[in-house]
């Protein structure tokens, strides 16, 4: 695969260098779809926990964009 | 909106290249997160007093970082009526979101307007289907919750 967007490169590498905390949360959120509570009680986190994990993530992925353009656009 | 598009090969070092698919993601699961980012985002631009304020303003401003992220959501022809369906589940902080960001970032590559009309919201301005007055009312609604 040699040409890739770079949205689509953040949303890919994000399952590899998140914390393994977020990167489960995300997992679970975005790919397997599974509910927030079934997520909640299958890592045994409170859902307070799961909030801010989801929180932190958004922000991890708006510096992961960030990093990506900036990169290409010194390119 | 100009595609970021790049040669892989050439311009990003070796351990920047995904080999992997975006197909690993579920089509809900890429409207959500893109709704989630819009409301994330939104959230710090409407508390200035916010420690994230400045680097959420300065994020935004960049048009290439939200193009980037709509194109997450664009990487497939089936992201759409998945968009449509995360956009009935969580509207109101959707509009909200939308709006907020045009407001303060007015050059997203068209990316954002596309994203909008595409869940039936129209252009931002003064087609849009959310008035100044509506906007800010639901703004209101949803950052009281």
């Amino acid at each position: 695969m040699s040409s890739l967007n770079v949205g689509m490169s953040v949303a890919v590498r994000a399952l590899d260098e998140l914390p393994a905390e977020q990167q489960a949360v995300y997992r679970a959120r975005y790919v397997a779809d599974e509910a927030r509570e079934l997520t909640c009680i299958r890592l045994g986190i409170a859902p307070e926990r799961y909030d801010q994990l989801l929180k932190d993530t958004m922000r991890s992925l708006r510096t992961m964009v960030a990093a990506s353009t900036h990169q290409m656009a010194k390119a | 909106m100009p595609k970021i598009v790049t040669d892989f090969d050439n311009d990003v070092p070796a351990d920047k290249i995904v080999t992997d698919g975006i197909d690993a993601f579920s089509e809900r699961g890429r409207g959500l997160m893109f709704i989630e980012m819009i409301a994330d985002v939104a959230g710090d631009l409407a508390a200035p007093e916010s420690e994230h304020y400045s680097e959420t303003l300065a994020w935004v401003k960049d048009p290439l970082n939200l193009a980037a992220w709509v194109q997450i959501v664009e990487a497939s022809p089936a992201i759409v009526p998945s968009l449509q369906e995360a956009f009935l589940e969580r509207p109101a902080e959707l509009k909200v979101a939308c709006e907020h960001l045009s407001r303060s970032a007015s050059r997203t590559g068209g990316g954002l307007e596309r994203f909008m009309r595409s869940v039936g919201m129209h252009s931002y301005g003064g087609s849009s289907s959310l008035g100044e007055s509506d906007a800010m009312d639901e703004m209101a609604d949803v950052y009281a919750l």
